[in-house]
């Protein structure tokens, strides 16, 4: 293992890596000849994320965090670069075996509760069918038996299974399509702006959801939102996107203090503060030590756990 | 807390000052298969002059059919049911159709939360804010076209723009057009319906920075409808916190901010993680789900409330003084009575 890592758990281990996203780039095409014309939504993008790892990816809409999600999901093919899971190179087998494997271990939550649930089901298919798919159920005392512990996991009441979509709120529906994803026993959980579409004030619970369903079970996340404070909220790391590059990622709560990046932060400036008298003054702009040999598009590491993307200086 | 209030009216003059806005027991139900559902129960407020005011609460809660009411577009099966609307001291639920075309632009305008839906697609940005000043002002063409190029100047878009379509424009410059086209002939009330809400955060920040710095300038009153209570807080003057088609807190937002009375101004403030200080656990509000059976007995927050007591579910709160410039809807908070009663008792 040629590559570098800076991952440590709170004891002090070195966590293995459990997805290694290296140099990944994604161009769209659109018109045809002589009108062609390319939008790269992803530039040569690498990070890491570890086992039972929380990593936030934030940006603004259009800033390519979505492409990398689609990316991990396999929804999307890279133009370029490599995605290492388990040690695996993810896209250097086509097989169908090793895909269906990689869904297993990868699930995804999406933005839309309301659209991501079929209506004419009931909530019970929805854990029933990723438990006969990929965990290989039949017996169908053992498959009910899982499905109640599914349900229970996220907080919701068995008598839910038998209810439509419909018939559940926004918040309910976001904890069935987490306990769908975890149906699979993935090693990571993709959640694409979970909670964006929710009620600010049911936000909380899903994130504490999302939260403990790492500490009790170990699953990593890769959490995208443009929402910087629920990320500090949640994530171990963080990551800032910016016109489909990575520009700074570090431990949330170190990134959120002394954000070095200028994109970084305009956008913790942005965010409505209502106890900004409050805020912690930050300690330092970019530092004499960020102004290094390296130039634009160089990475610079600030400290163990918090690097940014060199940037040209006004002057 | 100074910044917050400045450019704000002048607290002690408020008591003399005609209110811009004053609704009175506004109520207004839903005419469904299923029975009547009341959307807005009995809201009562006044909007003042030069005032920011805020609505916040979740979707839902019947903040959006308070500003339609007050715009006249609610439709069929909304319905008023009862109540009044006072726009410089005139009914607006009274008004005749003449009169309310004459009303609204003039003395009442509304930005909607998608400003890709609110303009023409096939129309450039040109023809559809000169179209304000021909049709309300029979201005000549030459002279409208001048007036649209310093409206857009006003939300610093340049005037070459005017002969763009919606679709050329970024989403943030497209709200800003159509909050251009809302202050065309200076109403004395702006509503703002989510105005922001989808668009980027560095975005919201410019264009809320933008209607403050107008409003100070131009005069006009806002309503503001939002569910962000964090960005309402910062924005408005006052504000008042919506539940279930009541007020449930009024209060200036500095006080509230403070000192939040109601259990679900609560939740809400603490809804939002803070982007410094140690990481705190936060609780949520457990979820409530669609209820086809109406509003819950008693206080209608009671089956989500924390605090909630025995009598929570019998007894309905109504909105009472909690202190000075203070409202509240909870039975937990006990009743205000000014130094001037309570000498007299």
């Amino acid at each position: 293992m040629s590559i570098p890592s800076n991952l440590e758990t709170v004891q002090g281990t070195k966590a293995p890596s459990l997805v290694q996203v290296r140099n990944l780039s994604k161009d769209y095409h659109s018109g045809s000849f002589p009108f062609r014309s390319t939008v790269p939504a992803v530039k040569n993008v690498s990070f890491d994320i570890g086992q039972g790892e929380i990593v936030a990816l934030v940006g603004e809409s259009g800033s390519g965090k979505s492409t990398i999600a689609r990316i991990l999901a396999r929804l999307e093919q890279p133009s370029k670069g490599s995605l290492i899971l388990d040690g695996e190179d993810i896209f250097a087998t086509q097989k169908r075996k090793a895909s269906m494997a990689y869904r297993g271990k990868v699930q995804m939550v999406f933005q839309d509760p309301f659209g991501s649930l079929n209506p004419a089901h009931r909530i019970e298919h929805f854990l029933t069918r990723p438990l006969l798919l990929h965990q290989g159920f039949a017996g169908t005392n053992a498959l009910r038996f899982k499905v109640r512990e599914l349900i229970a996991t996220v907080g919701l009441d068995e008598a839910m299974l038998e209810r439509y979509p419909h018939q559940l709120s926004g918040g309910q529906r976001q904890r069935v399509a987490i306990a769908r994803a975890l149906a699979a026993e993935p090693e990571i959980i993709l959640a694409d702006e979970p909670t964006s579409m929710l009620d600010v004030s049911v936000r909380i619970g899903i994130l504490n959801l999302m939260r403990r369903l790492r500490d009790d079970r170990g699953v990593s996340m890769l959490y995208i939102t443009h929402d910087l404070a629920s990320a500090r909220y949640i994530a171990d790391k963080t990551m800032v996107m910016c016109a489909g590059e990575l520009v700074e990622g570090g431990e949330s709560l170190e990134l959120m203090a002394n954000p070095h990046h200028p994109y970084t932060q305009l956008l913790l400036s942005a965010v409505p503060d209502a106890r900004g008298a409050n805020r912690a003054p930050r300690t330092a702009g970019p530092g004499e030590h960020y102004k290094s040999p390296t130039g634009p598009g160089q990475r610079v590491q600030l400290s163990d756990s918090h690097w940014a993307l060199g940037y040209p200086s006004a002057g | 807390m100074s910044i917050i209030l400045q450019g704000g009216p002048d607290v002690s003059a408020r008591e003399t000052l005609k209110p811009v806005l004053s609704i009175k027991d506004l109520s207004v139900s839903y005419t469904t298969g299923l029975g009547t559902v009341s959307a807005v129960d009995g809201v009562s407020l006044d909007i003042n002059a030069g005032e920011i005011f805020g609505l916040a609460g979740e979707s839902g809660c019947g903040k959006s059919t308070i500003a339609n009411a007050i715009m006249r577009l609610l439709q069929s099966p909304a319905k008023v049911t009862g109540g009044s609307i006072e726009l410089n001291q005139r009914n607006v639920l009274r008004l005749s159709d003449e009169e309310l075309r004459r009303t609204r632009w003039r003395e009442m305008s509304m930005v909607f939360q998608s400003a890709m839906n609110a303009m023409n697609p096939v129309m450039t940005i040109g023809e559809q804010i000169m179209d304000v000043f021909t049709t309300h002002e029979k201005m000549p063409k030459k002279e409208a076209r001048e007036r649209a190029a310093h409206l857009l100047s006003l939300v610093d878009i340049k005037a070459d723009r005017l002969k763009s379509y919606p679709h050329q424009l970024s989403g943030g410059m497209r709200q800003r057009v159509v909050i251009a086209i809302a202050l065309a002939l200076n109403p004395s009330l702006l509503i703002m319906d989510e105005p922001t809400t989808a668009l980027d955060v560095v975005v919201q920040r410019d264009i809320m920075a933008q209607i403050k710095e107008l409003q100070q300038s131009l005069g006009f009153s806002v309503l503001f409808i939002t569910h962000d209570i964090s960005l309402m807080v910062e924005f408005s003057h006052r504000m008042a916190v919506m539940y279930a088609g009541r007020l449930v807190e009024v209060a200036p937002s500095n006080g509230l901010l403070d000192d939040p009375l109601h259990p679900y101004t609560m939740a809400l403030m603490n809804a939002f993680p803070p982007l410094s200080g140690p990481r705190t656990e936060l609780l949520g509000l457990p979820d409530a789900p669609p209820s086809s059976a109406g509003r819950p007995s008693g206080c209608s927050f009671h089956p989500r409330c924390p605090m909630a007591v025995d009598s929570c579910r019998i007894q309905d709160p109504v909105l009472r003084p909690a202190a000075e410039t203070h409202d509240a809807a909870c039975l937990l908070v006990p009743e205000f009575v000014a130094p001037s009663e309570r000498r007299a008792q």
